[in-house]
């Protein structure tokens, strides 16, 4: 349904999918997926940037869904948890947050994830302070810090073997 | 037209405009019709937006070419209005801007450093802004452009006037911070105080570059302080003070603290204030010092 | 008893994961109705404290393209009154019907509603709408000495919030030492990351409603009760909740409002909280002033105690917080006094956060009783050690399972207690070191609860019940205690929870659910079982008196084993058997029993001071909780370390702050009330005795979602003392309560 008679045109690719969308000028990227795109996954925690739980990846950087301007995204590649695995089908960094229960309540988990696959790219050394300052932008309430560290250590771990392999 | 060039106008709501130009002169005609919130990031626009402060126009300059990205030469770091907290954490550049790059880190999140750029942080104007303290040890200038009047460049403690307050007039946009080359061997640092380790808002915060000469005495001393005033100040009596000295005979008086004029807030005392700063300077001076 | 070594204890994964991992999980906000798409909704708030609305301006709203509706209480009697919410059989955050007039109790309370076809419209919608307010006089501080201040009796558990024995004076003569103290904790906001949100659909008079909510059936309850229909056209589905804490433990007003829009509008109606909105709508814990006292003869007795909580409420929520009733349980005291009184001021309600009247009451207690030891000159170990008591000091009830002294010996072990100096005397480079505990307590609760087991044709068992998991693992504790029933694995256990429609269970709130739906199970398990049994002898066989097991697609008993295709007949698809427990423990009215119900633990913990700026660190905190059975240790310890993260934000960082001219919180975000990142987590120890409890339950479990927040806070507060010389009696601790008298 048009809200509004005035709407922008944004064309925009999705965990490999194309859309092509008119917005209200005002809608966040969160938005956009949730109530557009119904990519219900990626969470609305504080709509102002203090919690993380919206994390995505634009054009392979993890940003803030809630603080991006659908209308910034035009021509971006953008991914969210639903473009890392499925249920059936997980990925690793999945199976790591659920062998050490990096989570309870589940809500701010698609963040912590995807923060944390975001991570696994970018420099950070090899300790748990690093880790842990890697992932303090993404809040978790239920206090799962600790098993989310040893999740991402895991991970990070196994892709050094490998390299060195 | 140009590809990326979209021109949005919806006046029956409350008359909201979207211009996303992709040089710098179409920028620069759309701020002569009309006031805009220029938009890089959103790291700041949005928090504002969403307590119903909405803007009536917004300046996309993201796709503005050129703006972004870090250039050197002329005696001259040029680090453009778009490049993010990311970019300069990554950046090869010298140990003189360590302090930036460790301020950097602390600006919100790594998803916040992402996107967030360094006009950003200087036109928000926020008391608590990490980016300023590091820049103002750097002495950094910042670039302005309009379409009348052409470029200017003045000194970054210039631009900032206030609490969330700037010189920039509504047909200008900042084009560039500029950082003149420091003194071969000098280093820096950035010292922050918060209720938490990350994510949090600065009590207290110090930048200092040291250039030491080969008797390793200081030879040249840039601080500057944040969160202690309306806007961070540098602190020229310790800078000269330090001057000629050792590393291990640096002190910090209350009286080089007087730029300095804490408020108390929730978050800590205007006393506590300066005694961290005092404290805070006397660390990131030693730890610029160190080689 | 058969427990299963196999199953339960085991630290096995979470059987929800997959989805919670892969964004799949749904939560009330990722719901759609079945057909199109949702009105979004964005509530209205009042911005006085006290008053009257004489009208709105909605001349803004009707240009907008997209705007549906404004609903108000203009609209007539959209909700019924609620008169007396226990007459409804529900437990309502707030005592008052929104929208019912044009009264105006608090800031930020709901005065009207914006429906609209998008949610960036309904945004500019809400901001547009005008009010226009006849103020009246609002007693916000405090202090205010024309606020009402009442004394309650009952907390809403039964218990007795005013409490007395023996004579406290006579007890005070006798002592050598006496402590007496004012400690202040703070306004402090539950803050789960999911923000409450309602999806309203209605289809006739039947509603269903996903909501953010800790218990379906009362939500039901209150729901069908003001919407004036029959609670079972009312549907309440919550499989996933994100984190709740108690905000979401009562249903409150803004569900009522948008079940009571959609019906307006005849479209289903989607209505999420900001998070702005969660600081006024659905609870918060008060700021309390508790003056304790605790004397003591030479040996470290307790002669007189006394705990006097001043604290507040709202003028449509009745919360107390009651922070002495731990005081009144806890250590052998002949002479006590234990006091409760709110004052009625023109602020948000209160309601149970995470340990209510535990966490803040022992930041006072066990505050007071270091104080105590270092007058004595003993160690804070030792003086609780001489007051334990194997008696409930309130009924003279022994308790059913007490191993609070193997805690403290554990707790002291594994922290090193031993390395503990004298104050201030502990310094590692520029750090003051300090060594900290106190003790951790929780009442066992339990409540009424049914089940439905079912066994298909594929071998596969349900079990259903309207209960939900809020993150504690519950799904995964439900397979676990089924699968242990019947020898078999958790994977082969379907769990349905998340649903009013199901059989009735609690709230998640008391940290009841695990022994509450234990019986349950149990009781479910053998009506499943004798049904199974009764149908394998009608079919001519003669199962032994060996447990029934149901694995591999077959039913085992002895050397029978028969596929369940063959035992279930094939036009039945399954054989469904329902049970319960109808027993409640630890409320008013509950069974007739001479044993008291508790857990018991200790919390130790250890700062690290920074001496130039004050800054406070916990390196590492050591917990050692009895709570009976574990029924699986990774949930349970994950559970204890989210206790142990709250209690680091209660000690160092959480306050919500009140303007006392306006009524408004100044900090209502994220980015102002500081909770804990990844960084200022450091080393939790946390060991559970698992020793059952079989006079609880049939699992022999206790609750645990609570225990490990209890004492963190004084454990931290007290390890500050010992680090610093400095004692202070506020929470939280700020960076600048130090610097000025930090030993250099």
């Amino acid at each position: 349904m048009a809200a509004s008679a005035h709407q922008l045109r944004i064309d925009l690719t999705v965990n490999g999918t194309v859309h092509g969308i008119d917005i209200d000028p005002r809608t966040t990227l969160l938005d956009l997926l949730r109530e557009t795109l119904d990519l219900t996954g990626t969470k609305k925690g504080c709509n102002h940037g203090q919690c993380g739980a919206c994390t995505v990846h634009v054009n392979g950087k993890r940003v803030l869904a809630c603080l991006t301007l659908a209308a910034l995204c035009d021509g971006a590649d953008v991914r969210t948890i639903e473009g890392v695995g499925t249920p059936e089908k997980l990925h690793p960094l999945q199976d790591a947050f659920i062998a050490h229960d990096g989570f309870q309540c589940g809500y701010c988990t698609s963040g912590q994830i995807m923060s944390a696959l975001a991570a696994l790219e970018e420099p950070w050394g090899p300790d748990d302070a690093a880790i842990k300052e890697a992932m303090s932008g993404n809040i978790c309430r239920c206090g799962a810090y600790p098993n989310i560290v040893a999740a991402v250590q895991e991970v990070r771990k196994s892709a050094e073997g490998g390299r060195n392999a | 037209m140009l590809p990326y060039y979209h021109s949005y106008t919806n006046d029956m709501e409350v008359d909201l405009a979207f211009e996303r130009p992709d040089n710098l002169e179409l920028a620069l005609d759309a701020l002569k019709t009309r006031a805009f919130r220029v938009i890089a990031g959103g790291t700041d626009v949005f928090p504002a937006v969403q307590q119903g402060q909405l803007p009536s126009a917004f300046l996309d300059v993201t796709r503005i070419a050129g703006l972004g990205g870090i250039t050197r030469g002329d005696g001259t770091t040029r680090i453009g209005a778009a490049t993010t907290w990311t970019d300069i954490v990554r950046a090869e550049l010298p140990a003189a801007f360590d302090g930036l790059k460790e301020a950097a880190r602390e600006v919100g999140s790594v998803q916040i450093q992402n996107a967030g750029t360094i006009a950003g942080n200087l036109c928000n104007a926020s008391p608590a802004a990490d980016g300023v303290p590091p820049l103002l040890a750097l002495d950094a200038r910042v670039e302005i452009a309009s379409a009348a009047r052409g470029t200017r460049v003045l000194a970054l403690s210039q631009f900032i006037q206030g609490v969330r307050k700037t010189t920039l007039a509504e047909d200008e946009l900042v084009t560039a911070v500029l950082i003149p080359d420091q003194a071969l061997g000098t280093r820096s640092a950035f010292e922050k105080l918060g209720s938490r380790r990350y994510l949090v808002i600065s009590i207290c915060m110090t930048a200092a570059n040291i250039l030491l000469d080969a008797q390793g005495r200081i030879a040249q001393a840039r601080v500057a302080v944040g969160s202690c005033s309306a806007v961070a100040q540098r602190l020229p009596a310790l800078e000269a003070d330090l001057l000629g000295k050792r590393l291990q005979d640096v002190t910090v008086s209350t009286a080089h603290l007087s730029p300095l004029s804490p408020i108390d807030d929730v978050r800590g005392s205007g006393t506590y204030r300066l005694d961290a700063a005092q404290e805070q300077c006397k660390r990131a001076i030693l730890r610029a010092g160190a080689v | 008893m058969n427990v299963n070594s196999t199953v339960i204890g085991k630290p096995i994964s979470r059987v929800d994961g997959r989805l919670k991992t892969t964004g799949a999980a749904r939560y009330a906000a990722d719901h759609r109705p079945v057909e199109g798409r949702p009105l979004h909704a964005v509530l209205v708030k009042s911005s006085i404290a006290s008053g009257r609305i004489t009208g709105f301006d909605l001349s803004a709203l009707q240009s907008m393209s997209g705007f549906v509706r404004f609903v108000s209480h203009l609209d007539g009697a959209l909700i019924r009154t609620i008169k007396n919410p226990v007459d409804g059989a529900f437990a309502a955050g707030e005592e008052y019907t929104p929208f019912e007039n044009d009264r105006v109790h608090f800031v930020g309370q709901h005065i009207g509603l914006v429906v609209a076809q998008t949610l960036e419209v309904a945004e500019a919608a809400a901001k547009a709408v005008v009010v226009d307010y006849e103020t009246s006089a609002a007693r916000i501080e405090f202090a205010d000495p024309t606020a009402e201040v009442r004394q309650p009796d009952l907390y809403n558990t039964g218990e007795e919030l005013q409490v007395s024995r023996g004579h406290v004076e006579a007890g005070l003569v006798e002592a050598v030492e006496i402590v007496k103290a004012t400690y202040t904790t703070p306004i402090e906001h539950h803050n789960p990351i999911e923000p409450s949100a309602t999806l309203a659909v209605w289809d006739g008079d039947h509603l269903t409603i996903y909501d953010a909510t800790q218990g379906s059936v009362n939500d039901k309850n209150y729901v069908a009760f003001g919407m004036s229909v029959d609670p079972k056209n009312v549907r309440v589905l919550n499989p996933f909740i994100g984190g709740g804490f108690g905000c979401k433990g009562f249903t409150w007003p803004h569900t009522l409002i948008a079940a009571a829009a959609a019906r307006a509008v005849e479209q289903p109606v989607l209505l999420v909280l900001s998070r702005k909105d969660m600081y006024t709508s659905c609870g918060h814990r008060p700021y309390t002033e508790q003056e304790v006292t605790l004397a003591a003869d030479a040996d470290g007795v307790l002669t007189a105690t006394r705990h006097r909580t001043q604290s507040y409420r709202s003028l449509v929520g009745d919360h107390v917080e009651p922070c002495g009733m731990t005081t009144a349980m806890l250590y052998q005291c002949d002479n006590l006094e234990v006091t409760h009184s709110v004052r009625v001021l023109n602020r948000p309600s209160g309601t149970p956060l995470r340990s209510p009247g535990e966490a803040p009451g022992t930041f006072a207690l066990e505050s007071a009783m270091d104080e105590l030891a270092e007058k004595l000159g003993m160690d804070p170990v030792d003086l609780r050690r001489r007051n334990h008591t194997d008696i409930d000091q309130r009924n003279g009830r022994k308790w059913s399972s007490k191993h609070l002294l193997e805690c403290y010996d554990r707790g002291a072990e594994k922290i090193g207690w031993g390395r503990r100096k004298a104050p201030g005397q502990w310094r590692d480079g520029n750090d003051l070191v300090g060594l900290g505990m106190a003790t951790a307590c929780y009442p066992g609760y339990r409540m009424p609860t049914q089940t439905r087991l079912t066994l298909d044709r594929d071998g596969t068992l349900h079990v259903g019940v309207a209960v939900q998991d809020i993150g504690t693992g519950l799904y995964t504790v439900l397979a676990q205690m089924v699968a242990e029933r019947f020898g078999t694995s958790p994977e082969n256990v379907r769990v349905l929870i998340g649903d009013s429609d199901l059989p009735p269970g609690p709230l998640a709130g008391g940290s009841m659910t695990t022994a509450s739906v234990a019986a349950a199970v149990d009781d479910g398990c053998r009506a499943l079982s004798e049904k199974l049994r009764a149908r394998l002898v009608d079919m001519g066989h003669t199962p032994g008196n060996e447990p029934l097991v149901i694995d591999g697609g077959a039913l085992r008993s002895g050397p029978l084993s028969v596929p369940a295709a063959e035992v279930i007949p094939t036009d039945v698809h399954e054989i469904v058997a329902e049970g319960g427990s109808d027993d409640t423990y630890g409320f008013t009215g509950g069974v007739e029993t001479d044993k008291s119900f508790y857990s018991f633990g200790a919390i130790f913990a250890e700062v690290r001071i920074d001496r130039d700026f004050g800054i406070i660190r916990v390196p590492k905190m050591t917990g050692v909780f009895d709570v009976g059975r574990v029924i699986n240790a990774k949930t349970a310890r994950s559970q204890m370390l989210g206790g142990m993260t709250f209690g680091i934000g209660m000690a160092l960082m959480e306050e919500t702050f009140i303007d006392d001219k306006t009524g408004r919180f100044v900090n209502p975000s994220l980015g102002e009330y500081y909770v804990p990142v990844n960084a200022d987590v450091n080393e939790f120890d946390v060991e559970m005795l698992d020793i059952p409890d079989y006079d609880f339950n049939p699992f022999g479990a206790r609750g645990l979602g609570e225990i490990s927040n209890v004492g963190a806070s004084a454990a931290i507060a007290n390890a500050v003392y010992n680090a610093t010389g400095i004692r202070v009696r506020h929470l939280p601790i700020r960076l600048d309560d130090l610097l000025e008298d930090l030993p250099r």
